[in-house]
């Protein structure tokens, strides 16, 4: 040995970075004062984006974060998952300086953007605990006396410049008369760019669609576009692209049930997935029992606004109130109990394979992201 | 080539230690540098490999041999790799060395992931005696950086 000592020791930069690359970000921020050459090295952006690149390649390092509100403490929780036995939760609210939050969306590339009640809102890497409030919107568009109205936040990477943005859509309503009504009230539309720190407003077309946004879960981002599900009679999905800055309209699956209990847009196997759940009393019931029956469609491709579905999971009828919360590995789904269990199920056997001890204290506010955890900056540096 | 007999094809290796070794073509061009060398024809009879040495090459040539054969299941592939890599470190640095030369793919990410494993939970002093590395911060500078991730720092292994 010693035929390729560099300032690294032994090893040769390349496989330097091929072994770093592999190691945790806990251990990647300690290894940092091993030397100089160590802590340029991983403090470099060309080793922290191999780092995410070889943590996303690696299912097996794909945990799973959980956002809850806690009643008790009315604030959000977060518990985060170790590792894919999903058997040992932490409670992890580390690095976060809001005192009260309560909402989660993301992770992009590690980050998690995140507002509490007053919708301030915040950067935050839960792997290196950094956290980064974002400065508040202010809007001169609407007289003072119009009540904004949240509809919908996005978060996503622009693609063309590797800037990460936030963009936030409202109405509002003016206090005074009710002249407009949901309908007609103006929806405005601002985006947070991160290289410059600053939000501006947009100016371009914002579909009537935006108004009925479902906003709960956030991972729906895929190749620079942000995508919602928009309810009510739209039934269709909403994108923006990061880059471009503009938003389009794509038709949602076909024959959904009016009576839905559930919606959810999140990502099956890199591509936009709709999670839908409704219920039924079964014809042949002599007990008024409802079972519920869940459907995944994903989005193969879409053009000119139209989608191109198709039916990838059926499950169920499932007994009693179970809602789906999210999808996991091999096709297993989360579901959330009228309980407020968290559970995971498997379609395959129809059985429930473990409950992951999560207790909500309230029906429907389980919020389910997939995460790695990254080097990534959140001061856009 | 009109014959119907397969003449099995052989590649003489030499290592730095001039010691030669005689592997069949098909097990040998599974290293991008030897099969390069092949193909551009810039190879005579007897391919010299400096960068290797014999004690090296003979546990390559035992992993190209498992690796070349087609009807071992992924799963005693799996246990194959994971017994390979249970080497002392210092072994695995002299393979990874190699491996990276010869442009080895799977042999190198199977020793790299083998460093990282053995490295997860150390501390930054275990890391620079095993890798002899010298610390070049002052302490002042040092005691900087750990108070940055002071978290970080806790939970790591003995030394």
């Amino acid at each position: 040995m010693g035929q390729m000592e560099s300032k690294g020791g032994y090893l040769a930069e390349d496989v330097l970075i091929e072994i770093l690359s592999r190691m945790s970000v806990k251990s990647l921020l300690q290894f940092r004062c091993v030397c100089k050459f160590w802590k340029n090295l991983i403090d470099s952006p060309a080793f922290i984006s191999v780092h995410l690149q070889h943590n996303n390649e690696n299912k097996d390092n794909a945990r799973l974060v959980v956002y809850y509100h806690n009643e008790l403490r009315d604030m959000g929780d977060i518990v985060l998952f170790p590792d894919k036995t999903l058997t040992v939760p932490t409670y992890h609210n580390m690095g976060i300086s809001f005192p009260v939050f309560n909402r989660l969306g993301g992770p992009i590339n590690g980050v998690f953007c995140l507002c509490d009640k007053s919708k301030r809102i915040a950067l935050w890497n839960p792997a290196t605990r950094a956290f980064r409030s974002l400065p508040l919107l202010r809007t001169k568009l609407f007289p003072r006396d119009w009540f904004p109205r949240h509809c919908g936040f996005g978060f996503g990477l622009d693609p063309t410049s590797d800037d990460y943005k936030v963009v936030w859509i409202r109405t509002f309503d003016d206090r005074n008369t009710d002249k407009w009504g949901p309908l007609m009230d103006p929806i405005h539309v601002a985006v947070y760019t991160l290289s410059t720190d600053s939000w501006k407003d947009f100016k371009g077309d914002a579909p009537d669609c935006l108004r009925f946004l479902i906003d709960s879960c956030f991972d729906s981002y895929l190749n620079g576009v942000y995508y919602w599900w928009s309810k009510s009679v739209y039934r269709k999905l909403v994108s923006f692209d990061m880059g471009k800055e503009e938003f389009k309209e794509i038709q949602g699956p076909p024959d959904l049930h009016q009576d839905s209990e559930c919606e959810i847009l999140t990502l099956y196997n890199g591509s936009i997935a709709l999670i839908y759940s409704h219920s039924r009393v079964p014809l042949d019931a002599w007990d008024s029992a409802e079972q519920s029956s869940v459907t995944v469609w994903v989005l193969m491709e879409e053009e000119d606004r139209m989608g191109c579905w198709i039916k990838q999971l059926s499950i169920g009828p499932l007994d009693g109130m179970m809602i789906p919360a999210g999808l996991w590995k091999n096709d297993e789904v989360f579901l959330e109990t009228t309980t407020g269990h968290l559970v995971l199920y498997d379609p395959n056997t129809q059985l429930v394979i473990m409950d992951l001890q999560i207790l909500a204290h309230s029906f429907r506010c389980l919020d389910l992201h997939t995460y790695t955890e990254s080097l990534v900056s959140v001061h856009g540096d | 080539m009109a014959t119907t007999t397969t003449e099995t094809k052989m590649l003489t290796l030499c290592t730095s230690d001039k010691q030669q070794f005689q592997i069949e073509e098909t097990i040998a061009l599974q290293a991008v540098t030897i099969r390069n060398m092949v193909e551009d024809e810039c190879a005579s009879n007897v391919i010299p490999l400096p960068n290797v040495n014999s004690k090296i090459m003979i546990q390559i040539i035992e992993y190209l041999k498992k690796h070349v054969d087609s009807s071992v299941s992924k799963e005693d592939m799996e246990k194959f790799d994971s017994a390979f890599v249970e080497k002392k470190l210092s072994e695995i640095f002299d393979i990874i060395l190699a491996a990276n030369y010869l442009n080895i793919k799977n042999l190198l990410d199977i020793c790299c992931q083998r460093v990282a494993d053995v490295m997860k939970n150390k501390s930054p002093e275990w890391v620079r005696r095993t890798f002899n590395i010298v610390n070049d911060f002052t302490a002042e500078e040092e005691a900087k950086i750990r108070k940055e991730h002071e978290w970080a720092f806790e939970g790591v292994d003995e030394d």
